[in-house]
């Protein structure tokens, strides 16, 4: 069939299009080598019982996904990760939103917001950690002597299991913020005020103009934001180990989420197998929810 | 002649080039406490004195992050020559066959007298030795305020003995604020984090109440060993302390950072703590007694070897490195540069004299007993996942006199240890 197709092209174009497939090999076979290699070697993996410093690896057939769903750590680390990426994903959204939409007007100091917005998002994530650890510290942080002017109680935002999630979560919409407000202006500013016009004349205005116009306009580019932020908020981790060090951290058990667990299944009691197990897991939540997010989305855009 | 000169040049340069490494060898050492590091690099200048052309590097991290290193590095032979490491993670290499067994000179050194027939024991592994134990990792004593003592109206000269005095003269000691919140801890105990460390400090408590975490069975094997009234009785305490006499408060600070800036009276810990203090508050007034007794009187004394690895053995230099690390004329260097104590035996009159709070570590009361961590892969997943337990619990206000609730928690996290121990096939009845 392809060798049917080919010979429409005359030898030179023909020259030209294996001259194009062979220049985008090596990306190809790199592509292969880092990203796909991995998945399937670590499915692999998944099947085994497979020690990172023994020798021998027996292989127990799907034995590490059943021994999963059965373990209390994996479950209430996935339970934390559906919490942190579900309600980081929602709020982040529906903050940033609005705040798009302000500064996608063209008004004074605009560049000026935009980029004490985005800051947070360019910063290091292993310092930024430490500083919110201080910021959350209970005695010595800044967030509780906030809450002393308004006359709050201090609150142990990393003491308390039902706090120090949403601890988290405050930290990663306050990171990530910048980086949705900067993409959906994008989407806004790529409305062709014509349409805005036409409304107008047709009397709408408002929340009218938003629903019918704005909504559906900015709809591939929420799709963008929502698929990338609910990937990077189930791969939450460096914000996880950090906040966990020490004799003054978060309780390991109140903040453990899934990277953490395979983390520490590797690399702390080397059951290389059963991490490969979870991390396979995890590649198949996150590809779903892209695809009920694609689907979803998609399908109204 | 110009080009023979050229060619002679080169082959010269070449030549140099290939000999070189032999000359100039040097030697890595990884560490996880990075308080080591100025002693290796004293070690290394000084080894290069009398080995010249030898070079030590130091890598220190965090414990953590530094294990991980390792554990990927020694299998695919990129590790260090030498490093530091727990029983734990050694266990598990010595295992998978990836630490060589001491050579003859350095077993021979071992056996030399320098040790205890205990520190010997602790790294013969099925009637080989492993390492050289360089200090004592975690020989742990209760360190107290002498200036709050005297504020609390107690004797600065008689610190708790028992765990029943620990948790009076804590409340004797400990200051609220105007809405009844802790400020000031007066037993500072390790309730947050994450990693096996919380485990490790409750079994300072566990132990002295007459249990243990895991214990031995008549197979050979292991099981839990504290679903019973004296592990209880620990959970109690945390709880009593926590909540029912408010000594401790999640809120407060703890550890040294807590003891060095006078925010709590007392606290558990390691002889590191010393340098600690001569480091950032060298003016406090402070005591260090041996651990309060309950059912037992004893603590934690844990030796922290130095290993090499299968290259690093072949090396005559780094064997006469190792031996250097643990000498007894290197001895004063580990105490001053890090506040480790060594683990060989060693005259310490001279640092008694200079700072008495070494003397609780250095010499022990005699009827003072130790325990040491078990010597099996699975027990740092044991202490780690325990820890997250405890953790748990220690945030649970309603186990307050309620010891229904005390022993459902004993019993869910003993039924966790045995679970751990089958899976590692380390379980027995």
């Amino acid at each position: 069939m392809q060798g049917l197709r080919l010979r429409k092209y005359s030898p030179y174009e023909r020259s030209r299009i294996l001259f194009c497939y062979v220049m985008l090999l090596p990306i190809f076979a790199l592509f292969f080598v880092l990203r796909i290699w991995p998945i399937i070697r670590t499915f692999w993996m998944s099947l085994f019982d497979w020690n990172l410093i023994g020798r021998n690896h027996s292989f127990i057939g799907l034995d590490n996904y059943a021994m999963l769903f059965q373990d209390p750590q994996f479950l209430l680390s996935m339970k934390n990760t559906f919490l942190y990426a579900g309600a980081s994903v929602a709020l982040c959204f529906v903050i940033s939103l609005p705040i798009a939409m302000v500064l996608a007007k063209k008004m004074r100091f605009s560049p000026f917001y935009q980029a004490i917005y985005f800051l947070p998002f360019i910063t290091p994530l292993v310092p930024m950690s430490v500083a919110w650890k201080w910021i959350y510290d209970p005695m010595y942080g800044i967030l509780n002597y906030i809450l002393s002017i308004f006359g709050m109680p201090s609150v142990g935002w990393l003491i308390y299991p039902n706090v120090a999630i949403w601890a988290l979560i405050i930290m990663n919409v306050w990171k990530n913020l910048g980086y949705n407000i900067v993409l959906l202006m994008v989407g806004l500013r790529n409305i062709s005020p014509v349409y805005y016009e036409a409304a107008s004349i047709d009397g709408a205005y408002g929340w009218k103009k938003f629903q019918y116009i704005t909504w559906p306009l900015l709809k591939p580019m929420i799709l963008y934001v929502v698929v990338t932020s609910t990937i990077n908020a189930f791969n939450v981790f460096t914000q996880v180990y950090v906040m966990t060090l020490g004799s003054q951290a978060a309780p390991g058990r109140a903040v453990r989420v899934l990277l953490y667990d395979i983390y520490e299944n590797a690399f702390r009691y080397f059951r290389l197998g059963y991490a490969s197990a979870e991390a396979v897991i995890l590649t198949i939540i996150v590809i779903a929810l892209t695809v009920v997010q694609f689907k979803y989305i998609k399908s109204e855009v | 002649m110009k080009r023979f000169l050229s060619i002679s040049a080169l082959v010269l340069v070449v030549l140099a080039v290939m000999v070189f490494p032999t000359f100039a060898k040097t030697i890595n050492v990884w560490t996880g406490f990075p308080e080591l590091e100025p002693y290796y690099k004293w070690a290394g200048d000084e080894f290069a004195k009398t080995h010249p052309g030898v070079q030590v590097e130091v890598l220190s991290t965090s414990l953590r992050e530094f294990e991980q290193k390792l554990v990927t590095s020694i299998p695919t032979g990129t590790g260090p020559e030498i490093f530091d490491v727990g029983p734990y993670i050694a266990i598990k290499l010595i295992d998978a066959g990836l630490l060589p067994a001491n050579p003859e000179d350095i077993d021979s050194y071992l056996k030399s007298g320098a040790w205890s027939q205990f520190s010997i024991d602790y790294v013969t592994i099925d009637g080989k030795t492993y390492g050289l134990p360089m200090m004592n990792g975690s020989r742990a004593a209760l360190f107290y305020n002498k200036d709050m003592f005297v504020e609390a109206g107690l004797d600065p000269d008689k610190p708790p003995t028992t765990l029943t005095d620990l948790m009076e003269m804590a409340r004797k000691l400990t200051k609220y604020d105007e809405a009844g919140n802790v400020v000031r801890s007066g037993l500072s105990l390790r309730i947050s984090g994450g990693g096996s460390g919380l485990t490790e400090k409750f079994r300072f408590i566990l132990n002295n109440a007459g249990a243990d975490l895991i214990v031995p069975t008549a197979n050979g094997k292991w099981k839990n060993g504290f679903n019973n009234a004296a592990g209880e009785e620990a959970l109690r305490f945390y709880i009593d302390a926590l909540y029912k006499y408010k000594v401790d408060a999640p809120e407060v600070r703890h550890d040294s950072d807590a003891f060095v800036t006078n925010v709590t009276a007392m606290f558990m810990r390691e002889s590191w703590v010393i340098g600690e203090v001569i480091a950032k508050n060298p003016e406090l007034n402070y005591g260090v007694a041996p651990m309060p007794a309950g059912e037992r009187y004893e603590t934690l004394a844990q030796p922290w070897s130095i290993y090499m690895s299968m290259d690093g053995a072949k090396s005559k230099e780094v064997r006469e490195f190792m031996m250097f690390l643990t000498s007894a004329e290197a001895a004063p260097q580990l105490i001053e540069l890090s506040g480790w104590i060594p683990e060989r035996e060693f005259d310490y009159e001279y640092l008694v004299e200079e700072t008495p709070q070494y003397e609780v570590f250095v010499n022990p009361p005699a009827d003072l007993g130790f325990y040491t961590d078990p010597v099996i892969p699975a027990f740092d997943e044991v202490q780690t996942k325990v820890a997250d337990e405890l953790m748990a619990a220690f945030l649970n206000k309603d186990l307050v006199d309620n010891p229904e609730g005390i022993a459902k928690a004993i019993d869910d996290i003993a039924d966790l240890v045995d679970s751990i121990l089958k899976r590692n096939n380390a379980y027995g009845k």
